[in-house]
């Protein structure tokens, strides 16, 4: 079998192809979703809109700063939604025991499970981040530059790598315990909180949200870079770094978990 | 409701879920993490506001209220629309329908018992976390008798809730959807995210005629505020009976009208 790069992109077409048709079937499902999906993103917009309706900033950020963290942790996690969502059915597969049929395949094992699926609602977030993150590009005033947006697109890199890495890795818990969903809804958890500035932390836990738990990487560090381009924060530079350093770490924990599957013994 | 039936399972379920141990950990320290950044980013609010009250609610009074709100949401969780769903899903649910005992009996007896463990287990630790934080200012009198009794109450609106989301996600096909927009709506709309003091009055005065502020909001103010007086607690309670009513017909209109055109999956 060959497995040069050609292949791998002709099977994660064919794969997504497949479960294109399958969703086609559930059309209202899919509308459904993506309302959801857009609720769950204008919740929190509302929740920013209700604090900044007393206060002009937190720790110095005003709200349209905020609103672009929170423009750029949106559009950051929409890879994650659209090209890893498998992950979380992964705590399902491995307690029956459906796992194990991914373990014959002679591709990549990590390729093929998150290639299965595609999905499609996170295109609304998509859009509903852009518009988020223009306007507030927009009412924050940074020049549009080449430049600018050369290094918005690295760190949308580093970021989106870093909560895909932190994401693989929660869902590799679930081939050793039942915990692997309860660990990624954990980790969900401090994305959504990753959109205040690390700044309000005291620092011990500024040092575990940097360090431990990198959740300062998914916005604010890269955000910085625009917000307060005066700094040369060294946390914001590292961000695209740090993205692929997560991923591998994210990567290799889950293969090395894989392949200790021993499944359920049925 | 079949209750001797409703107590067995009640009890099963408490077995069920004291085998998961390490969950349970999980839970509480992810519940801590929860607290700490609550504490942190309503303390940097309160301080970037230069008054010590926003919106007629001091620092300790909100983060008293969100903080054990990030607890109580854990306790009463029960993924229950998630079981029913999957239950329907891959047809199981059939066998629910020729047992003695009504399907609607089993799911609220299975959540019932859920919270109860998750309260026996997980309130305690929660609420030391905030009295500790909060310098001890928590009153600990009769409004925490009060309080458990007004928790409970939500806890059933809760469960009610989610049963009868389970049932639209089953007409719809749309578990992850159905699930996702109630849990938006409900964690905005019950104040446990953000204190309901902060809404607009026109917002606010909506969202006191709906059921949700009566999970989070009712139990919580009960508990914190101090200036409440007998008939404030008589009223928050008349309310949560009045949704407590309301939305038990619904769930038994929904419950019947789903279990006869049920239709099973691969039979």
């Amino acid at each position: 079998m060959k497995t040069d790069l050609k292949s791998y992109i002709k099977i994660y077409f064919m794969l997504i192809t497949q479960d294109f048709k399958s969703k086609m079937q559930y059309r209202a499902d899919f509308l459904i979703s993506l309302a959801a999906m857009l609720a769950t993103n204008f919740t929190g917009l509302i929740s920013f809109w209700l604090i900044f309706r007393t206060i002009p900033a937190i720790k110095g950020f005003s709200y349209n700063e905020i609103l672009f963290i929170y423009g750029f942790s949106l559009l950051a996690s929409v890879p994650m939604q659209l090209f890893f969502d498998n992950l979380w059915q992964l705590g399902d597969y491995c307690m029956n025991g459906n796992f194990l049929r991914y373990c014959f395949k002679p591709v990549n094992i990590f390729f093929y499970y998150v290639s299965e699926t595609f999905d499609a609602k996170g295109l609304g977030q998509l859009a509903f981040g852009l518009i988020m993150f223009i306007y507030a590009w927009i009412r924050t005033g940074i020049p549009v530059t080449a430049g600018n947006i050369a290094v918005l697109l690295l760190m949308m890199f580093g970021a989106s790598m870093s909560l895909i890495g932190l994401m693989i890795m929660s869902s590799a818990f679930s081939f050793v315990s039942l915990y692997g969903n309860s660990m990624m809804s954990f980790m969900i958890r401090f994305r959504d909180y990753s959109r205040y500035p690390v700044s309000i932390f005291n620092p011990v836990f500024k040092f575990l949200f940097t360090f431990i738990i990198p959740m300062g990487f998914l916005a604010f560090y890269p955000s910085l870079y625009f917000l307060r381009p005066g700094d040369h924060n060294l946390m914001s530079l590292l961000t695209p770094i740090a993205g692929i350093i997560i991923f591998y770490l994210g990567y290799k924990l889950w293969i090395w978990l894989a392949v200790r599957y021993a499944g359920t013994g049925t | 409701m079949n209750i001797k039936a409703g107590i067995a399972l009640i009890k099963l379920s408490f077995q069920e879920i004291s085998a998961y141990r390490l969950y349970f950990i999980f839970q509480i320290i992810s519940s801590f993490f929860y607290t700490a950044i609550i504490f942190f980013l309503w303390k940097a609010i309160y301080a970037a506001s230069g008054d010590a009250m926003i919106n007629g609610t001091t620092f300790n009074e909100t983060f008293v209220q969100l903080g054990l709100a990030g607890t109580l949401i854990n306790i009463i969780n029960t993924y229950c629309e998630w079981i029913m769903s999957d239950q329907m899903r891959s047809g199981d649910i059939s066998i629910s329908f020729t047992r003695p005992v009504s399907y609607r009996t089993v799911i609220m007896s299975k959540g019932l018992g859920d919270i109860i463990t998750n309260f026996l287990i997980m309130f305690v630790p929660g609420f030391i976390v905030v009295w500790l934080l909060t310098g001890q200012t928590i009153h600990l009198g009769a409004n925490l008798v009060l309080f458990l009794a007004s928790f409970a109450l939500a806890s059933y609106i809760n469960l009610l809730i989610s049963f009868m989301t389970g049932i639209i996600a089953f007409y719809t096909e749309s578990v992850w959807g159905i699930i996702t927009m109630k849990e938006a709506v409900v964690t905005l709309l019950s104040g446990a995210v953000i204190p309901l003091a902060f809404f607009p009055d026109t917002l606010r005065t909506i969202v006191s005629f709906l059921p949700f502020q009566a999970i989070f909001n009712i139990p919580l103010q009960i508990l914190t505020n101090s200036s409440y007086t007998a008939a404030d607690y008589s009223r928050s309670f008349i309310i949560q009976i009045i949704w407590l009513i309301i939305l038990f017909v619904l769930s038994e209109l929904f419950y019947r009208h789903a279990s006869k055109s049920v239709v099973i999956n691969g039979g």
